[in-house]
């Protein structure tokens, strides 16, 4: 029979009837998705505002690289982040505090618009101060909004005045008790 | 005058809650940034939750979002695709490369421009590099909230 | 041939409602009379299944759907619609040769309102011939899509428009055989005689009363898929390799029109579908005899087109379902399945209702 119109028919109809069962195959097979029967076919969406069913900032890895923060208390302002920042996204500028042998940080800034999340500042940061928050949602209208000021801004010249009179006051107490 | 108040108040509205809650979206996939839009359009983070549904042509997209580095050779076919999409639309700068070339940066090489919004103008930024699908998601809230003309708290990383 | 049935149709009942009704002249009725249908029952069936076929394919993904517009985001296709409306197009983009195509497609698509049976008193052209309406509109459909796409002078329009029409070529055979399958089991190619044909029991349906109607059930709505490049045989319309067809160079409101075009052929096909093979608008219980004899009317015809739309809904998500888990199709296996699977089992399914019809005038 091989070659035969028959067995040409024949294998013609195995043909259809094949695709039809891989047809209804799939189709039996989406069925429970439907009602999400069995742990595989469940929703796995996370919807993403509600703080139920999506995973919060809390919820993140323990190292997750969030947007970045500094704790300026224990910033030095050694500026070896802006040195090693990949993408210059870091800005600091410092002056000589009210103790003389520490900077005062007039100015740290942290453009997120450019930060690549690459953890290297954090790094190199001695004191620690520099840390990837778990913050991540940060979307703005402006670009100039991205940048995040962590600095005690620039020292007036009355409040230099006052530093230079309190050191001067602190050494006469130390030279005549 | 009457009437107008009624349009603006409530008619208005009404539109507005339509194009914020039918976001068809167009993607120009150069990036990292593109694999987090796929993963915010899959089954885990489903951006069809908010309306958005993928489409092929800028002619049925409100919204162009912009993933990944935009080189100047690349910068004028960008702008045929704004140009072709009907208004209202509204672009989303999507990760540093979009926001102001990131890593790309003039300071860095000769053939990228220093941010989408050079071109187009972008309505909403997404820092993150690339951003997480949540993010994108907070993004597109955002840029909901700014159809809708909601007044949205302003951002502090503090 | 008598185009409106005096006591039986819709437009007695509308004319008989009022005096204003009575007053008016009747074609002014019917125009109304078809508004009507399109407002009240067409555009919500639309936006019904555009959200069913939404939340249908995300549950097949395990994933959640539109959600946020209005409770469950029910408003989601009220917010897409609203939305397409108010694009605008700049007026370098005027291209007039699009919308006068775009015109005559939705005219040939829409005439069809009137053709289309919805009960056993709403038959407005309930001819002997009615039957084969649906099929000439899809053909003029096709005609007209193909020319839009034409007119827009882009290389999506010129494939999208020529694989319409093969398509459309493809699918009518069989599809047609099949509508005469039905109607050598009814004896005639009228509305009334098809449906009439069935009763409420599932098993007098036409397309379960013996194996070949049901072969010619099945190539009917496969073939009205090929037809009108319904998904997943909807290679004329595909956006991964001509980019969308002839829907790639719309937008706006032109967009809605098509798209709710092509929803309107596919719930056209669905509905004439369940009239002539799953037993049209026949109410189970002999609801509708007792209802008449209590002089509801009104009510027997609001039961009768939800009933008719409740299975019209079920076959439609059985197709929607068969189309979300199967790949879409190249063109050029759709037609080829047209050709070489659905025709050859049109014809048999012929040749077998002709002899399963004729078996007793057989000498």
């Amino acid at each position: 029979m091989r070659g035969s119109v028959f067995s040409a028919i024949r294998e013609y109809l195995q043909d259809v009837y094949r695709r039809f069962q891989s047809i209804w195959g799939s189709l039996i097979t989406a069925v429970p998705y439907l009602w999400g029967v069995g742990e595989q076919r469940k929703e796995v969406t996370e919807q993403y505002p509600d703080p139920v069913s999506s995973r919060t900032a809390d919820d993140l890895p323990a190292r997750s690289r969030g947007l970045l923060v500094n704790d300026i208390d224990r910033c030095t302002g050694c500026k070896e982040c802006e040195k090693i920042c990949p993408v210059q996204c870091i800005r600091v500028d410092t002056e000589a505090g009210a103790d003389q042998s520490k900077l005062w940080v007039a100015r740290f800034d942290i453009d997120y618009s450019k930060c690549v999340f690459c953890g290297l500042c954090v790094e190199v940061c001695h004191p620690q101060s520099l840390v990837h928050s778990k913050k991540f949602e940060g979307s703005v209208y402006e670009l100039k909004d991205l940048v995040a000021s962590f600095g005690r801004g620039f020292v007036t010249a009355e409040q230099r005045a006052k530093w230079a009179a309190m050191r001067q006051q602190a050494e006469n107490d130390e030279v005549f008790p | 005058m009457k009437s107008g108040a009624f349009y603006v108040s409530t008619v208005g509205k009404l539109l507005k809650w339509a194009r914020a809650n039918s976001l068809w979206y167009t993607t120009t996939g150069s990036s990292c940034c593109a694999d987090e839009v796929l993963n915010a359009a899959g089954s885990r983070y489903d951006l069809e939750r908010f309306g958005c549904i993928p489409q092929v042509d800028p002619r049925q997209a409100d919204l162009l979002i912009v993933t990944g580095v935009v080189s100047y050779k690349v910068a004028p076919h960008l702008k045929a695709v704004y140009d072709a999409m009907p208004s209202p639309k509204h672009v989303l700068a999507l990760g540093a490369c979009a926001n102001c070339g990131g890593m790309f940066a003039p300071e860095y090489s000769y053939s990228v421009v220093p941010g989408v919004d050079r071109i187009i103008p972008v309505d909403v930024y997404v820092p993150g590099c690339p951003p997480r699908p949540e993010s994108i998601m907070n993004g597109l809230i955002a840029l909901q909230e700014k159809i809708n003309g909601n007044s949205r708290p302003h951002f502090k990383a503090q | 041939m008598s185009a409106l049935p005096p006591e039986n149709s819709w437009i007695a009942f509308l004319a008989n409602s009022s005096d204003l009704a009575a007053a008016l002249p009747t074609w002014l009725l019917a125009a109304l009379g078809l508004v009507f249908i399109y407002g009240a029952i067409i555009l919500p069936s639309g936006a019904i299944m555009s959200y069913l076929d939404r939340k249908l394919s995300a549950d097949f993904q395990a994933r959640v759907g539109p959600n946020r517009a209005g409770p469950a985001g029910m408003l989601q296709p009220l917010a897409d619609l609203l939305k397409l409306l108010q694009k605008e197009a700049s007026s370098a983009e005027w291209n007039w040769r699009e919308a006068l195509w775009l015109g005559v497609h939705t005219m040939a698509l829409y005439s069809t309102v009137a053709v289309i049976p919805l009960s056993s008193s709403a038959l407005l052209v309930n001819t002997d011939m009615s039957a084969f309406l649906p099929l000439w509109a899809a053909l003029v459909l096709a005609l007209g899509t193909m020319l839009l796409g034409f007119s827009q002078g882009s290389v999506p329009g010129w494939f999208g428009g020529v694989r319409v029409a093969a398509q459309a070529l493809a699918g009518a055979f069989p599809a047609l055989i099949a509508v005469i399958c039905a109607g050598i089991h009814a004896g005639e190619f009228r509305w009334s005689t098809l449906a009439g044909a069935q009763t409420a029991s599932p098993l007098t349906w036409t397309a379960l009363c013996d194996p070949f109607q049901f072969i010619a059930f099945v190539v009917f709505v496969l073939g009205g898929l090929v037809m009108l490049a319904v998904p997943p045989m909807d290679a004329a319309l595909s956006t991964q390799d001509i980019h969308g067809g002839v829907s790639s160079h719309l937008f706006g409101r032109r967009l809605s029109l098509f798209r709710l075009g092509r929803f309107y052929g596919f719930f056209l096909w669905s509905v004439i579908a369940v009239v002539i093979f799953l037993g049209a608008w026949t109410l189970p219980f002999g609801l509708a005899e007792l209802l008449r004899e209590q002089g509801r009317l009104w009510l027997v015809l609001a039961l009768e087109v939800g009933w008719l739309l409740a299975k019209t809904f079920v076959l439609m998500l059985l197709v929607i379902s068969f189309a979300r888990v199967s790949p879409r199709g190249r063109v050029d296996q759709v037609t080829d399945f047209s050709w070489k699977v659905l025709s050859p089992f049109a014809l048999l399914a012929l040749i077998g209702t002709a002899l399963w019809s004729g078996w007793g005038y057989l000498p």
